[in-house]
């Protein structure tokens, strides 16, 4: 290694739980494996679409949900030799994440853009233009490799 | 990893110009940089300068180079600015394409805060947008 370790020790990749973040998820650990990084898998459950509210415990909010959403980058993770933290949170998607970005020192913030379909690709979609234009660390966008990718959003 | 690095001269493109420098080193990848602007001055070379002394910092070998061959000389052209980084993108295959938030300034903030977001909603390429 060129330098010290330090510089990326923890890198952040939010999941919508579909699978077409898989090239998000693949990139970051790419970027893990080069610089011993820990991914943290985070899904937040969006108190705007769900009746779940702030108030609720994100354990037994968790155990409602199936499959579970961060599986998909915990198993990919793992496989790869990854240290990897997953985690639930209850609230507004973008604010939250910008929280957690702060609370545990993220260096990297490595995001699927596309998600899903319709109504829910655009909504997910502007969660990682508002994270891009508000997080004060590098972020990093991957096309999400769904059927239309590459269309205009 | 093939990497593109635009810069606008701004401190958030040369940090983002460090990301990029950074990444490619660790990867063992290629990077280049280029500057578009339909203003070729003083400024243009103070600008080049200081990308090659982080070039040259970071051991990497490129010469940045200067795309002029767009119109910005109206505001209303700014949104061009990311068209021709997704264009420079696709005809030489770059797969990252690392960037500033934004640039300084009130003008330049609109310009590059339009081009990173024109290359991030084009979901054509991964790209690191740096703050």
């Amino acid at each position: 290694m060129r330098r010290g370790s330090g510089m990326y020790d923890d890198i952040l990749v939010p999941t919508d739980g579909s699978d077409g973040a898989t090239a998000a998820i693949d990139h970051a650990i790419a970027i893990a494996r080069r610089y011993g990084s820990t991914i943290h898998a985070l899904y937040v459950v969006d108190t705007r679409m769900s009746p779940i509210t702030s108030g609720m415990d994100p354990d037994e909010v968790r155990s409602l949900l199936d499959p579970d959403p961060t599986e998909a980058v915990v198993d990919r993770a793992a496989a790869a030799d990854i240290l990897v933290v997953d985690r639930v949170q209850i609230g507004v998607p973008h604010a939250t994440i910008l929280a957690y970005i702060d609370e545990h020192d993220i260096e990297l913030v490595v995001m699927g853009t596309h998600g899903r379909s319709g109504i829910d690709r655009a909504l997910l979609g502007s969660v990682a233009e508002r994270v891009v234009r508000t997080a004060d660390v590098p972020v990093l966008t991957v096309p999400m490799a769904d059927a239309d990718a590459g269309s205009e959003p | 990893m093939q990497i593109l690095a635009p810069i606008d001269g701004s401190d958030c493109s040369f940090r983002a110009l460090r990301f990029a420098t950074e990444l490619a080193t660790r990867f063992d990848g290629t990077l280049h940089v280029v500057h578009i602007t339909d203003v070729r001055g003083e400024g243009t070379r103070t600008l080049l300068d200081r990308a090659r002394e982080i070039l040259e910092e970071e051991g990497i070998d490129d010469d940045p180079e200067v795309v002029t061959d767009v119109r910005l000389e109206n505001l209303r052209y700014a949104n061009r600015v990311g068209k021709d980084i997704l264009e420079i993108v696709e005809d030489h295959g770059y797969d990252h394409v690392v960037m500033g938030s934004h640039g300084s300034g009130a003008v330049a903030r609109a310009v590059l805060g339009s081009a990173a977001e024109t290359v991030v909603r084009a979901h054509q390429v991964p790209v690191t947008i740096v703050p």
